[in-house]
């Protein structure tokens, strides 16, 4: 199995060896055999009786020394992932929500409104009138009531849900005693519950688990909201990306992690900075790069090119070219710390609560947050002087990416083609099969599948098929660094008809080109997006999200980020295909509610499936039966 | 005792989960070496363990004869090993491990299992066995 997609990437993996540096595949090979009991989700660490394993095979204890069996166990483990998840997303929008009540209280120094209608827009959403009212005001109203989702004491449901999904849904999620009311609750509920000698009822213990991931919904709609608000909302941008955007003539930063508050920062005051690194000998001048999300966040808005997502982040150091890293919170390996060490890059962190042992601490506190960036800067010219040039090694492969596709923007586009009716012009497109469906690509990358592998394959499979795709987080990446976030992709990869409405709807936009086949929608946090944009085609057709022809997929999921997204998607309606089995198989009944139970309560469900061409055969069938049931042009006769 | 025979170990792969319980029950008892390790090759993990051979390649080739058969368990002498290492070589299982410097040698000495052979005529399993918790090890 190679190691990436990308093959310019392995000069840097046999740079590596030939260094003695372990990457993040040779530690993985290190760990094997990986524990089958964690794996199968059948290993109980909760109190310490234990710990305590069930054995899968029937013959050795069935049951914990608790009395806990295989099916509460996984279950307990399961939601307890979905409560992380769920922590790291919100806590990522409550940060936001309070720089943006910092902003309308006029006590923010660093930090201000970038997109006016973007606030106004978000308070009419949540129920905010903004006559005879400053920016500032609506920015503390908007700002309280976000807030509020995090602490509310009412049993209503949070404003960031209530608002934003489709009437019919909230109902179901009503109805079904899913629709939170407090973010953090719903996670201090799972911690509580699952403690042990509280909650054994498997089936209990997963509806605390959707309850907690519509939280996680909750908090990536506030992340991606009031984000676009502080920062601007994306609209389409062309840049590039891959481990080439590294310039050997540049001090080069790379901003990595997930919370574009201090990565904005920094590139702000890098203008000012630009004289000082072209004095230190950096010709080019002081070169940004986005790694993982941060990345995303700062391409949408910015422009700023990708240098990597989640598997090769380490390799960004090993150019030799990376003169600092600054990273914020999730999904950074600790092991950049130890392999910046064996070069001149600088390691920064810059959160309290994601601190690595070797790197230099320096928080971006609103009223610092300018100068410590100006020092991290600093001190990564400094860094570029140090460097050594004979261990520089930069692959050559470069691809270009046009990026920014906001709900927002995706309706500039169109409007031109239909002012009153936006998205008229996709909806027809999919009422007459030249667009069979959509599916929204999510998710990491996993050593355990080859980096980016499984996107592609699935992503070629789907767009032959005439199916249009929605991008984020590392999936995003997957497809910006594989060449199939442009024009060019259109024309090599999608299908007839797909072509031919990208063509046009290009051509319509003013655009000398065909819209990209994958649109890169944004970070992880912004799946909300992919939301906004079902939930509008869904009101526009009447009818509810479960019913459209859509789907989504993680094929290399890894973070318990992933399985909160997965199962929120679940939560909505909408089928979710995964690539690898999370730990669960230990339970069948745990299994099985996710894989076909889930369908009779909320309509979507797990599809677990690690082969991406059979994933691709199953998504298109999904979208075919979901388009006869709308009695729409399908290849399949019957109705589901 | 000196006529009783030692059981010998035999792995099912198919019932093992890769949790490690036999390496570090091994371990633990054994200088923090472990004489049982499970690989993994693709999905399937599969413990490779001393199969105490009839004709054992590691015995004929011993120079100081350091390993010798008791109690039916090809058994190592560490006292008498020089650490030349060539047992390690010649075992075709790969469980045959040089560690453990003895005091003032130069040499890491030689490692192997020994079928807890103390402890089994003791009437006791070995080490290993008992630990699996999916009885994918047997004792025959």
């Amino acid at each position: 199995m190679s190691k990436c997609s990308s093959m310019s990437n392995q000069c840097l993996i046999n740079k590596a060896e030939d260094e003695q540096i372990d990457l993040v595949w040779d530690r993985y090979e290190k760990m094997k055999p990986l524990c089958g009991f964690g794996e199968k989700g059948i290993c109980c660490r909760i109190c310490m009786k234990g710990p305590c394993r069930i054995d899968p095979f029937g013959d050795g204890p069935q049951e914990g020394i608790c009395g806990a069996n295989a099916d509460t166990i996984v279950a307990r483990n399961l939601i307890r992932m979905i409560a992380s998840g769920t922590s790291a997303h919100s806590l990522h929008g409550k940060e936001i929500a309070k720089t943006l009540l910092k902003v309308g209280r006029k006590t923010s120094e660093t930090y201000s409104i970038k997109d006016e209608a973007k606030l106004k827009t978000v308070a009419g959403k949540i129920g905010i009138t903004t006559e005879n009212k400053d920016i500032y005001q609506i920015a503390e109203e908007v700002a309280y009531k976000s807030l509020q989702d995090y602490g509310r004491i009412e049993e209503d449901a949070c404003s960031w849900l209530r608002n934003t999904v489709t009437p019919m849904r909230m109902e179901k999620l009503q109805n079904l005693g899913i629709a939170p009311n407090n973010i953090e609750s719903s996670v201090t509920d799972i911690m509580s519950r699952t403690h042990v000698g509280t909650d054994a009822d498997p089936v209990n213990l997963l509806l605390a688990g959707l309850r907690c991931s519509i939280a996680d919904y909750t908090g990536m709609q506030i992340s991606t909201n009031l984000s676009d608000v502080l920062f601007g909302t994306p609209e389409p941008v062309i840049s590039e990306a891959n481990l080439s955007v590294i310039k050997e003539d540049a001090v080069n930063i790379a901003v990595h992690g997930h919370n574009p508050l201090l990565s904005e920062i920094i590139v702000d005051v890098v203008d000012e900075m630009q004289k000082e690194a072209i004095d230190a000998g950096a010709k080019e001048g002081i070169n940004i790069v986005g790694v993982c999300c941060t990345g995303n966040e700062v391409l949408l808005r910015r422009g700023i090119p990708l240098a990597s997502n989640y598997l090769s982040q380490e390799l960004t150091i090993l150019t030799g070219a990376l003169d600092a890293m600054v990273v914020d919170v999730q999904c950074i390996m600790p092991s950049v710390s130890k392999i910046a060490d064996c070069y001149q890059t600088k390691l920064f962190t810059t959160m309290p609560d994601a601190k690595i042992p070797g790197a230099e601490h320096l928080e971006l506190h609103d009223a610092d947050a300018r100068d410590n960036a100006k020092n991290i800067v600093r001190q990564s010219i400094e860094a570029f002087k140090r460097r050594d040039t004979s261990k520089i090694l930069i692959p050559k492969e470069k691809n270009k990416v046009i990026a920014g596709f906001s709900p927002e923007s995706i309706v500039n586009l169109l409007g031109k083609i239909d002012q009153e009716k936006p998205l008229r012009p996709i909806i027809d497109n999919i009422v007459n099969g030249n667009i069979r469906g959509i599916v929204l690509f999510a998710g990491c990358n996993n050593v355990k599948i080859t980096q980016d592998h499984n996107y592609i394959t699935m992503a070629k499979e789907l767009l032959a098929n005439d199916i249009l795709i929605l991008a984020t987080g590392c999936g995003a990446g997957a497809f910006a660094q594989n060449s199939m976030m442009n024009s060019q992709a259109t024309t090599d990869y999608a299908g007839e008809n797909l072509k031919s409405v990208l063509t046009l709807l290009g051509h319509e936009a003013g655009l000398e080109a065909p819209l990209p086949p994958v649109l890169h929608m944004g970070s992880c946090v912004d799946n909300s997006r992919g939301v906004d944009l079902a939930v509008s085609l869904a009101n526009e057709l009447g009818v509810d999200l479960n019913q459209l022809p859509l789907a989504a997929s993680a094929p290399e999921l890894m973070s318990e980020k992933a399985i909160a997204i997965g199962t929120w998607v679940t939560g909505l309606g909408i089928p979710a295909h995964i690539g690898l089995m999370p730990p669960v198989d230990g339970s069948p009944l745990v299994a099985g509610v996710l894989t076909s139970g889930l369908k009779d309560i909320t309509d979507g469900y797990f599809i677990v499936e690690p082969d991406p061409t059979e994933a691709a055969t199953k998504l298109i069938e999904v979208i075919e039966k979901k388009r006869a049931a709308l009695n729409i042009p399908s290849k399949i006769k019957e109705r589901v | 005792m000196e006529d009783s025979m030692v059981k010998s170990l035999r792995a099912d792969p198919h019932y093992c989960v890769g949790c490690k319980g036999c390496e570090f029950a091994c371990a633990t008892e054994h200088d923090a070496v472990t004489n049982i390790m499970v690989t993994q090759q693709g999905d399937q993990k599969i413990p490779a363990y001393c199969r105490h051979c009839e004709e054992a390649f590691c015995m004929q080739l011993c120079p100081t004869k350091a390993i010798t058969r008791e109690s039916g368990a090809v058994t190592l002498a560490e006292e008498k090993c020089i650490g030349c290492g060539i047992c390690e070589q010649g075992c075709p299982y790969g469980v045959i491990t040089m560690k453990g410097r003895k005091e003032q040698a130069k040499k890491d000495v030689a490692k192997k299992c020994d079928l807890c052979k103390d402890r089994q005529l003791e009437g006791s399993a070995p080490l290993c066995y008992e630990a699996c918790p999916t009885r994918a090890l047997a004792l025959v």
